[in-house]
């Protein structure tokens, strides 16, 4: 029997290398999805702009360059904020707050809610209902008010930002995960992998996460746009990083009181926040083409629903 | 139908309860004790603050104390106030107006833009409206509500002067907030209704009911649209959620008394038994759309009483 066990085991055909694969999907999802391409595209210039601003020949985003809102020009492309500091210069180191910030916190969201759903799609009647009540009360309070919870408690702060961002995206990765586990519990295929005798956390790694894989990555890229709209919401309340250091939600508050005279100020960070949003959505759509190739031919409406849902939640 | 909606009620209890008790812990969890907040700067005795815990329910456990705060809700008192010593429920009462005017202003320019975008854009896809829909769902749902705010006050009140960027004072005060609130919703509606129709169309019985003579007005109303609105329906009830946060960021923008105003400011003084008051009355507000939302849906799509029989 365990003879027989043993030489179930599937022989690995010899196949191309990783990272032949993904070369020969990223071809087959750029070649479907064009408004993909040109979103990654812009998604890697915004994270490399956000990697490489102290090494751009930029003014220091703190210093005074010039006199107070000066308008647009060639000497400074988005002019200068009220009190005399380089805008363009402070959009991109603003980017470094602002994107880390939403992305520890997706990662955050991610790394407690997906477990979570998991754990409650493969237990029994009432646990998981327990498990998926606890998702419905903090689901009950909208991502702001959540969020505004948590920033009651610890008081303003980055930190708090990040963790009252994650605290309010937890439950969208609880239902990611809780849906596909609860569909394929029933399975043969999960019967038979407990059978041959694998542990729960192997047939959770090696069949459960695959199945959610494409979809996983479609939110948490997504999620990025919108907990990028949560952090920057908070900061512009005033609950983030405090003035001197560039941030979009912050910058933008501030540019506030100038709107009649000097616009720019709050433009660039909202047009940042903006494209950030669309590019981390397009984006999603684009990479689950590559991991799930059936996803090029569908129909791409189904796929839009998700994030709408997410909007409301941000 | 009774059943239904009994069963559903069920199903809320234990979330409202959640809900309750969440909102409870707050004052547990931060930092400081209440009788001291309130008694700051009088160097109060031991006898001092244990009387006022007293009187604030604030002795005995853990659930002790929630068990007295429960019995206190029941009887619609949130608790007073530390800084304005006023009862939570009066001053929240007094502010909930502005934003009950300001979401369903909202709302109205949500249906009023998304529901006809929606339907002609599902209707005809790939059309010129539609191409205009999609570009109008995708802005509006990527621009961030508190910059469209921005933006619509230097356009319409700073360089046209066509309508106030501030106040509250008249009817027109109230446009630019609402329309910058329902902006993004709008969007989601129409996004969804579109391919909520484009699916139904698709459906052999519409192919039937086109074979039986039935005119394009008729195939829309009395098929697509009665299918395509009942999952509407259920997604714009999740989405309440996202005008009563909304109006937070929106109020503050626009200086509009309001909970999510008066909840911003609280949150800066530390004010515990306000941020409460006004956290558990907007997730009870949502909570209380959503049953309401799937009572509705069940009512349009018997689909969904069975699946609660279950």
């Amino acid at each position: 029997m365990t003879a027989d066990a043993v030489s179930v085991r599937p022989v690995t055909p010899p196949h191309p290398g990783r990272l032949e694969i993904l070369a020969g999907r990223f071809r087959l999802a750029a070649r479907h999805d064009t408004v993909g391409l040109i979103t990654a595209i812009m998604a890697l210039v915004l994270v490399l702009l956000a990697l490489l601003a102290p090494l751009l020949p930029l003014p220091n985003p703190a210093n005074l360059v010039g006199q107070a809102q000066l308008p647009p020009s060639a000497h400074h492309l988005f002019g200068t904020d009220e009190l005399g500091r380089d805008v363009l210069s402070r959009t991109i180191w603003g980017a470094r707050h602002t994107l880390v910030a939403a992305a520890l916190s997706t990662a955050l969201a991610a790394v407690l809610g997906t477990p979570l759903g998991i754990l409650a799609g493969y237990l029994s009647r009432w646990p998981s209902g327990v498990v998926m009540r606890i998702m419905d009360i903090l689901l009950a309070f909208p991502g702001l008010l959540l969020a505004l919870v948590v920033v009651t408690i610890l008081g303003p702060g980055v930190t708090t930002v990040v963790l009252a961002v994650g605290i309010s995206f937890t439950p969208v990765f609880g239902r990611v995960g809780y849906g596909p586990t609860r569909s394929i519990r029933a399975q043969d295929y999960i019967a038979a992998a407990r059978a041959v005798g694998c542990s729960q956390l192997r047939i959770v790694r090696r069949h459960v996460l695959p199945v959610m894989a494409s979809e996983i990555i479609v939110v948490v890229s997504s999620a990025i746009g919108w907990t990028t709209l949560l952090a920057a919401t908070l900061d512009f309340l005033g609950f983030g990083i405090r003035p001197p250091i560039p941030d979009w939600g912050a910058d933008l508050a501030a540019g506030v009181q100038y709107l009649g005279t000097a616009w720019w100020i709050s433009a660039a960070p909202g047009v940042a926040i903006t494209v950030t949003i669309l590019v981390a959505n397009y984006l999603g759509d684009f990479l689950a083409g590559m991991i799930d190739p059936d996803r090029l031919t569908k129909r791409r409406t189904e796929i839009k629903d998700t994030t709408a849902l997410m909007a409301g939640d941000a | 139908m009774i059943s239904f909606i009994i069963r559903r009620l069920l199903v809320t209890l234990p979330v409202l309860l959640g809900i309750t008790l969440l909102v409870f812990s707050i004052l547990h969890v931060i930092p400081g004790n209440p009788a001291q907040i309130l008694l700051f700067g009088s160097s109060p005795t031991p006898q001092q603050i244990s009387n006022l815990d007293h009187q604030l329910g604030l002795n005995g456990s853990f659930f002790a104390q929630y068990w007295h705060y429960l019995v206190q809700l029941v009887h619609g008192n949130l608790g007073y106030s530390y800084s304005s010593q006023q009862t939570v429920a009066a001053e929240v009462g007094s502010q909930l107006p502005y934003t009950i005017n300001l979401s369903l202003a909202a709302l109205a320019v949500a249906l009023g833009v998304g529901v006809p975008l929606g339907i002609i854009a599902g209707i005809r896809p790939g059309g010129v409206v539609d191409k205009v829909a999609t570009g109008v769902a995708v802005l509006g749902v990527a621009i961030p509500y508190f910059w469209l705010a921005i933006l619509l006050v230097l356009v319409f009140a700073v360089k046209l002067r066509w309508l106030p960027a501030l106040g509250t004072g008249s009817a027109d005060a109230l446009i630019l907030p609402a329309v910058a609130l329902g902006w993004g919703f709008a969007a989601i509606i129409a996004r969804l209704l579109r391919n909520n129709i484009i699916e139904v169309y698709e459906r052999p019985f519409m192919l039937v009911a086109r074979a039986k003579g039935f005119s394009e007005w008729q195939l829309l109303w009395r098929h697509a649209m009665r299918n395509a609105v009942a999952s509407t329906v259920t997604i714009v009830g999740l989405q309440i959620g996202y005008l009563l946060a909304g109006a937070v960021a929106i109020e503050v923008i626009f200086g509009r008394p309001g909970i999510g105003s008066f909840l911003v400011a609280r949150i800066q003084e530390k004010d515990v038994p306000s941020i409460q008051g006004v956290v558990l009355l907007v997730a009870v507000a949502y909570l209380v759309v959503n049953l309401l939302v799937d009572i509705t849906h069940g009512l349009l799509d018997p689909r969904i009483r069975q699946g609660w029989s279950r």
